[in-house]
């Protein structure tokens, strides 16, 4: 590889450091998934290791098939009729179908119960699927302290989504079931979480990103788990799965047009900041990525559109840096970074000299990669499908069912096709933000502790807002505040499982 | 001017966000110029209705309906009922009539309506006269400790609660999603979950303002609200469930989602439940800690 192929096709040929060593990489690369697909695959990543994501439609319409064979349901030794089998597999357990695929067949079954994900929610119907799964398995190792912190988590991840004798009744059912016809050898047991912390672990505890909200917030979803039938905790799970992983991905992209904003700076003027400078002003989650009521596609093809900007840039430099003999052999942490701008300021001379501004301007202005960075073709455009598709509230192809979604973050403005998607959240979302938002505090929290929640998330509420707005709307019409006219206009909090806050004193 | 200026000045710039959707739910429940026609002061001599006595008498004209309760307003309040009588009289006049007459009845039953509701806020707030009256009076019983109406509600809260003899949880639905069309629904169906009042201790504190009810004794009591209280009374009086109110409707939604939980997961309740799935007529039932497959014609047979 050299600059010459990377010049070729820049979103193929990225240097070595920036494609294994760099921790504001966006590994795996997000493309299409709804909600459904992101826990399913986290299903396979915690439990079923062995299946890989492109095998799972074959496995589902085989599976299909299987179900409507009398024999093979006979000889699984079911009690249950084949007819019932099957309205439990294409009624009850159905996850209705999006208006595009209304002419699809394949099998598409909520996440409930680990077998599952045997057979349905993988990214893509035919040939080879992105993993979601190992999105947030890293996610999890960005956000825990330690590697061993990390480690129980997973560890506490994987009993709450598996079937245990105190589980939801209907869960168990269906897992002995699904259980009495699993075929393709698939074990559930736990799988190995890499050690990939992202950042050293003295620079983490002093930044602010939003794996780490969602670390905290994932082990209180798992905590709430015996309050709520199986359906309710799963829906509540992929609600924070849904906030959690579209935040870190825009927090990554953020990151990296940071990251290239400081390179130009270090290219023009004698600015190098310092480790810490680099981690306050360049990583740190300050801002904020969407807006709670406003419109949120745009903004997203924004961030996306400008973290294609910035990894031509970088990469540019990086390769240009080899050329010239200055060997960069990882970005691991800020102390690295921070060593990087060093270094461009050092030999700034040499590299505009070298025409490196010519190359990357030619690179991200010119026609050949025009569409790209517009978000019309390849990962932008991934990027931004993955965001919409994950945070957005299915559409269904059957009218009936358009209210099974209620884990949102954006909804449509209004009901015709071309109405914009706004920051909205659905109840199942409010209830596990209340939740979390609750878990970490002691006493009562009025509702600028919900903001601040939210603010983790990269999400702006105006708190001003809230009370007449939709979110203190729904937030009423849930039960989740109180009123109270004698603080002056504040509003608290009333935790929605109050066994959880119990357990937790215990 | 003045009236048209008292009308339309914004009153409501010094009340916080908050306080102002309880000011309105208080007053609609409150207010005496929504209160029933059929109530009524009670004077020396005489009882005066609101709907016959007021709002029949005010309807016709001013002057009618001062005369009636003339002796029961204040000096001040009358001065200002005799100035909109006058303008009353001038409004029913030929010579304005005739010049512009739709104005003319439009400003005419704005101000009738203008005095029949200061004199219904007037006498009712005097004389306790509200809205509903009757049902707040009676819901001041149950929360000062009548156990007899409170068992009333009780038994009630719980028809609503539970489906006939069961408890009936859908297995498959979450929270704020509308429930299923029935082929697609799979729901489980325990014994009843009893409804009982809590005893809140009293000793050594002033009694409590509001009423709680334990359901299936487990998990978060239910507070008898009086949107509850009056919603059961209405069901009593022949009201349809379909017709509860929103508030009163989530109010149950929640409760009955938080006791979802707690009955899918304990093993005593679950004994002898029945898992249904939509119209299937099989049935997977929960005996000694296994799953048996009946079928409901086997079983109703």
């Amino acid at each position: 590889m050299s600059m010459e192929a990377f010049k070729e096709n820049p979103w193929k040929e990225s240097h070595p450091a920036y494609e294994k060593k760099t921790f504001f990489h966006i590994r795996p690369a997000p493309e299409f998934a709804t909600a459904e697909v992101v826990v399913s695959s986290l299903y396979r990543a915690c439990g079923f290791e062995t299946l890989a994501e492109k095998d799972v439609p074959a496995a589902g319409r085989e599976f299909a098939k299987d179900s409507q064979a009398p024999r093979i349901h006979e000889r699984s030794g079911t009690k249950i009729d084949m007819e019932t089998w099957r309205v439990v597999l294409n009624g009850v357990l159905e996850s209705p179908k999006q208006p595009n695929q209304s002419s699809k067949r394949f099998l598409q079954m909520c996440p409930l119960v680990p077998d599952v994900a045997l057979y349905s929610g993988s990214a893509r119907l035919a040939g080879n699927s992105w993993n979601p799964g190992q999105l947030i398995q890293r996610m999890i190792g960005y956000g825990s302290e330690n590697y061993q912190q990390a480690q129980n988590l997973w560890q506490k991840l994987y009993e709450a989504l598996g079937i245990s004798g105190t589980d939801d009744i209907w869960a168990r059912w269906l897992h002995q079931e699904f259980g009495l016809r699993r075929r393709n050898g698939a074990e559930w047991k736990i799988s190995h979480l890499p050690d990939e912390g992202g950042l050293p672990l003295q620079e983490k505890s002093r930044l602010n990103f939003p794996a780490r909200q969602f670390v905290r917030d994932l082990e209180g979803v798992i905590q709430a788990k015996p309050f709520m039938t199986r359906r309710q905790w799963v829906s509540l799970l992929e609600a924070q799965l849904r906030l959690g992983s579209v935040a870190h991905v825009l927090w990554l992209c953020d990151v990296n047009y940071q990251v290239w904003q400081a390179i130009r700076r270090a290219l023009h003027a004698d600015d190098y900041p310092s480790a810490e400078e680099v981690g306050n002003r360049l990583i740190s989650c300050t801002g904020h990525y969407l807006t709670y009521g406003n419109p949120a596609v745009p903004i997203i093809r924004d961030y996306a559109s400008r973290y294609l900007v910035a990894r031509i840039g970088i990469n540019a430099v990086l390769w240009q840096l080899q050329v010239m003999g200055v060997e960069i052999k990882s970005l691991e942490s800020c102390e690295e970074l921070s060593g990087l701008l060093r270094k461009v300021g050092e030999k700034r001379n040499q590299l505009l000299a070298a025409g490196l501004e010519a190359t990357v301007t030619e690179l991200q202005e010119g026609e050949k990669n025009a569409r790209a960075i517009a978000c019309k073709k390849g990962i932008g455009s991934n990027l931004v499908e993955f965001a919409r598709h994950v945070l957005g509230q299915r559409q269904t192809a059957n009218e009936i069912l358009r209210g099974y979604d209620q884990g949102y973050i954006l909804r449509k403005k209004a009901e015709y096709s071309s109405a914009p998607w706004i920051v909205s959240m659905g109840p199942v979302s409010i209830l596990a933000l209340v939740h979390c938002c609750l878990r970490d505090a002691a006493g009562p929290r009025s509702i600028q502790k919900l903001c601040q929640h939210l603010a983790a998330y990269g999400i702006r509420v105006d708190r001003d807002n809230v009370t007449t707005g939709d979110l203190g709307r729904k937030l009423r019409m849930l039960g989740l505040v109180l009123d109270s006219p004698d603080a002056e206009s504040g509003m608290l909090l009333v935790p929605p499982f109050d066994g959880t806050l119990k357990t937790q004193s215990a | 001017m003045g009236l048209h200026y008292f009308l339309s000045a914004p009153r409501d710039t010094s009340v916080p966000s908050t306080l102002k959707p309880q000011l309105l739910g208080i007053s609609e429940a409150l207010d005496p110029a929504l209160a029933e026609p059929a109530s009524k002061i009670q004077l020396s001599t005489r009882e005066l209705f609101f709907g016959k006595d007021i709002d029949a008498r005010f309807s016709q004209s001013i002057g009618e309906g001062l005369s009636q309760v003339r002796r029961l307003l204040t000096i001040l309040e009358v001065e200002l009922l005799q100035k909109l009588e006058q303008t009353d009289e001038l409004l029913s006049s030929s010579a304005v009539r005739r010049r512009r007459p739709a104005t003319a009845r439009r400003m005419q039953n704005l101000i009738r309506d203008f005095a029949c509701r200061f004199v219904r806020r007037s006498l009712g707030v005097r004389y306790g006269v509200t809205r509903e009256c009757d049902m707040l009076a009676e819901f001041e019983n149950v929360i000062s400790g009548n156990t007899q109406l409170l068992h009333k509600a009780v038994k009630q809260v719980e028809a609503l609660i539970n489906d006939d003899d069961h408890f009936v949880v859908v297995l498959n639905s979450t929270f704020g999603e509308p429930l299923v069309p029935l082929p697609r629904r799979a729901t489980v169906r325990t014994t009843k979950q009893r409804v009982r009042p809590v005893d809140s201790p009293t000793t050594g504190r002033p009694a409590p303002t509001v009423r709680f009810l334990s359901i299936g004794g487990k998990g978060h009591p239910l507070a008898l609200t009086y949107e509850l209280f009056r919603s059961v009374r209405e069901l009593e009086n022949g009201m349809l469930p379909a017709s509860l109110p929103r508030p009163v409707v989530a109010l149950l939604d929640t409760t009955k989602a938080r006791l979802a939980g707690v009955v899918v997961r304990d093993e005593d309740i679950l004994d002898g439940a029945e898992i249904r799935i939509g119209t299937r007529e099989t049935i997977i039932s929960r005996e000694l800690g296994e799953f048996v497959v009946l079928n409901s014609r086997e079983v109703s047979a």
